[in-house]
């Protein structure tokens, strides 16, 4: 047993993990060691798991640790101690369940797990209702006339052709002070860019960005030369479990002040698979990490270029090179992105109050979708971003 | 139970949907009894004479950017050079383990293998590679494989101890481009030493199980400068392997040949207009195989081309998933794909709703080539004419 395990858990969550099936614990005991790195929305989520776990269960809790008792894991597995090595444990059982085509039963258990964590935060007061505001840069463009945008979006909201505004930045930002000014509450406003925010940020807005962590990706790519060049490295599985116990400080992410936000920052870069490559896929990745996790209030997303694509042994063994900008691959990733950001806000609770605004800078055209929002609509009249942002307010 | 049946209804809803994409399209016939779908043909089979072409995708392309309305801008030349002349499969099933490495091994043995995806290791069971050599007593150049670097080094050849040196005869087109530790032998050409995706680590491949570059330089009749200098013409590791492919079936014109394309993979990196490239380009190089094929003496009119993914794409609405990028969450979308097949024996513009599996592949292409796959767990696929 670890020092983890015996000074963070409780009496009562030691007995109630002992009296749950083994692929259940781990996972539970898992989550519990991470509970200091949480966002309250998580911790929230995760005490009323644990809650709901306890005797007397619910129907549809029951059903899903039943679930979780009918998964039949290896002699191998268990003999292996799932309470000093959550997270070696469910590496392991995981692989084993794909093996023995149990993964899905075990999906399904989790599926029908979730619900009660859902139930948490629908109970949690959301004091205004969601709003995801994204930019789609204006170097993200093609050559020619302009492309048809939104496609996959258009359903669900209305269409502006014509969106004025000579200081959208600034538009955006104020929009984004005002909501956290008036919520000021932790990890509840985030603005995330592939480029850098140049201007210093109002204190209850967590801030990201792909070139502002220039140093903290090249120290990472670094990272992972050298450990794919040791001997002993173990190949993929191998990097995966040293990256699983890769903390902030050992590539000095220092520069990120809040220990939570901090963690979640080196998780964007290890969970994520070419958020440290590309600056599309860092802002579609941290979106809906942030939503999924935090449970904001209020996005401010920007999509800016990604390199050129070239190959990740060169990325990593060059890691101060990036290619030139692919503007017009960036344009498609960046609405695939804006798509995926729609379908991830609409997971959360109340999501049927949320709005969601994609706007591109270059070519003037916007997209809203909120409760008042007609589906499916065009608009040919000028608007401009403040009146917009406004509409769905 | 009711988790299966979910699975099913999943997966029946993909196979609906691309039969109506395809039958809207081409107007393709649904075939619904086995003698409706024979050519007349096939019946008279020499299979001593024929030769098959497998085309696996090592990453699997969805229908919202392949079949389906808005996707089919992606596959032009599928659904109009290739599927009018076909059979399509609407819905093949991988129940296996979702890694590039084990479920290629998976169709090639026609068992779901269950080692570590990146292990370096050699399929359990036997391969139809050498079911179809044994049998028919075939050299190692009458069977070969074309495939990604990424642990693909071992898929010719099992483990399985009653066919040990009957294996394919594997080459791995980036291998020939870099030296021995994987770093580029030639400038400029980083550009194809990329196919893998998943991780920026490998297990370091048995050099050992694996032809020297220059062996296979001089089998191809092609010095490793003059390859460099023809591969720095490509954009892809795809291009090379078709390229590849193209010089051995010149050279050898083998009975049987596997090609795996690897390019759309590169969806793991998150980057959705990267994916559809590798999307466009696997249309364009099956279109441009099947033009090979049937502009070569070897190969016109005897060969059947069987073209499939080895496995799908998360749904984006799976919350488990992130969409188009990966292929974790075991989903119906994930695990239903589908298969082209085309050439003498198979009925053309044909439609099959049925249910297969992707293991069923190698019992039904060794008995295109006249053998049995008798350890093999799938079931031939009565509507290839067998």
């Amino acid at each position: 047993m670890n020092t983890a395990y015996s000074t963070e858990l409780t009496a009562a969550q030691q007995r109630l993990l002992e009296s749950l099936p083994v692929p259940l614990a781990a996972v539970m005991m898992q989550q519990i060691e991470r509970a200091g790195r949480l966002f309250p929305a998580e911790r929230r989520e995760l005490d009323y798991t644990l809650e709901s776990l306890a005797l007397p269960r619910q129907q549809g809790v029951e059903k899903a640790v039943q679930m979780f008792v009918a998964l039949r894991l290896s002699p191998e597995l268990g003999r292996m101690d799932w309470r000093s090595d959550a997270t070696g444990f469910v590496d392991k059982m995981t692989a084993e369940l794909w093996s023995t085509g149990q993964i899905g039963a075990f999906r399904e258990a989790a599926k029908l797990l979730a619900p009660s964590a859902t139930r948490a935060e629908q109970s949690a007061q959301v004091s205004k209702p969601r709003f995801v505001a994204i930019v789609l840069d204006k170097r993200l463009s093609v050559v020619g006339k302009t492309p048809v945008l939104f496609r996959k979006l258009r359903s669900y909201g209305t269409f502006f052709a014509h969106v004025n505004d000579e200081n959208g930045a600034g538009t955006l930002a104020s929009w984004l002070a005002a909501r956290a000014n008036a919520h000021p509450e932790p990890y509840t406003h985030w603005q995330i860019s592939g480029d850098i925010w140049k201007e210093p940020v109002s204190a209850p807005v967590v801030s990201l960005s792909y070139i502002g962590m220039l140093a903290e990706r090249q120290r990472l790519l670094a990272f992972f030369n050298t450990v794919r060049n040791t001997e002993a490295s173990q190949g993929p599985e191998g990097l995966q479990r040293v990256l699983q116990h890769l903390t902030p400080e050992e590539i000095d992410m220092g520069a990120i002040k809040d220990p939570v936000v901090r963690t979640f920052a080196l998780d964007t870069f290890t969970q994520g698979s070419g958020t440290q490559l590309y600056a599309t896929t860092f802002v579609q990745w941290t979106i809906r990490e942030a939503l999924r996790r935090a449970q904001p209030e209020s996005v401010l997303a920007w999509f800016t270029p990604r390199c050129e694509a070239t190959s990740m042994d060169w990325r990593i063994s060059h890691p101060d090179r990036e290619q030139a900008p692919d503007g017009p691959g960036s344009l498609i990733d960046a609405e695939m992105g804006a798509y995926l950001s729609y379908v991830n806000l609409m997971r959360l609770p109340d999501a049927e109050r949320a709005s969601l605004l994609v706007w591109h800078e270059g070519y003037g055209q916007a997209l809203l979708i909120g409760t008042d929002m007609p589906r499916g609509v065009e608009s040919n009249s000028a608007i401009t971003l403040q009146r917009l942002l406004a509409l769905a307010a | 139970m009711g988790q299966r049946n979910e699975f099913d209804r999943g997966a029946a809803l993909r196979s609906l949907s691309r039969r109506e994409f395809v039958r809207g399209l081409c107007g393709s016939a649904l075939a619904t009894t086995v003698s409706s779908m024979l050519p007349q043909r096939a019946w008279a089979r020499a299979s001593d004479h024929r030769k098959v072409v497998v085309v696996t995708f090592g990453g699997g392309a969805r229908d919202e950017e392949t079949f389906a309305p808005e996707g089919q801008e992606n596959i032009p030349r599928l659904l109009q050079e290739l599927i009018p002349q076909a059979s399509f499969f609407t819905q093949v099933v991988n129940q296996g383990i979702l890694g590039h490495y084990v479920a290629t091994a998976s169709l090639a043995t026609g068992t779901y293998e269950t080692f570590d995806n990146f292990a370096d290791v050699s399929p359990a069971h036997p391969t139809v590679f050498e079911y179809f050599r044994k049998t028919k007593r075939r050299p190692a150049t009458d069977a070969w494989v074309v495939a990604p670097s990424n642990g693909f080094n071992r898929i010719g050849q099992s483990s399985h101890a009653q066919f040990y040196g009957l294996g394919a005869t594997v080459v791995l087109p980036k291998r020939l481009l870099a030296r021995p530790d994987g770093t580029p032998a030639f400038a400029g050409l980083e550009h194809l030493l990329s196919d893998n995706y998943e991780s920026p680590i490998q297990v370091p491949i048995a050099l050992a199980e694996e032809l020297p570059g220059e062996q296979v330089a001089s089998m191809l009749k092609l010095s490793l400068a003059d390859f460099a200098t023809h591969a720095s013409t490509l954009r892809s590791p795809d291009e090379l392997s078709l390229f590849v492919t193209k010089r051995i079936i010149r050279e050898f014109a083998p009975s049987l040949l596997w090609v795996t394309l690897h390019d759309i993979d590169v969806a793991h990196s998150g980057a959705f207009s990267l994916y559809l490239d590798g999307i466009h380009r696997s249309d364009t190089i099956c279109a441009e195989l099947w033009r090979t094929i049937q502009s070569d003496p070897e190969y016109k009119d005897k060969t059947n081309l069987l073209i499939l993914p080895d496995f799908g794409r998360d749904s984006d609405l799976d919350a488990g998933g992130n969409g188009f990028q990966h292929h974790r969450t075991g989903d119906a979308l994930s695990r239903t794909t589908w298969m082209i097949a085309m050439g003498p024996d198979i009925k053309q513009n044909t439609i099959v709703n049925r249910r297969i599996e992707s293991i069923d592949l190698t019992p039904s292409v060794a008995a295109l080539l006249g053998c049995d796959a008798p350890m093999a767990h799938g079931k031939l696929i009565g509507e290839l004419g067998l």
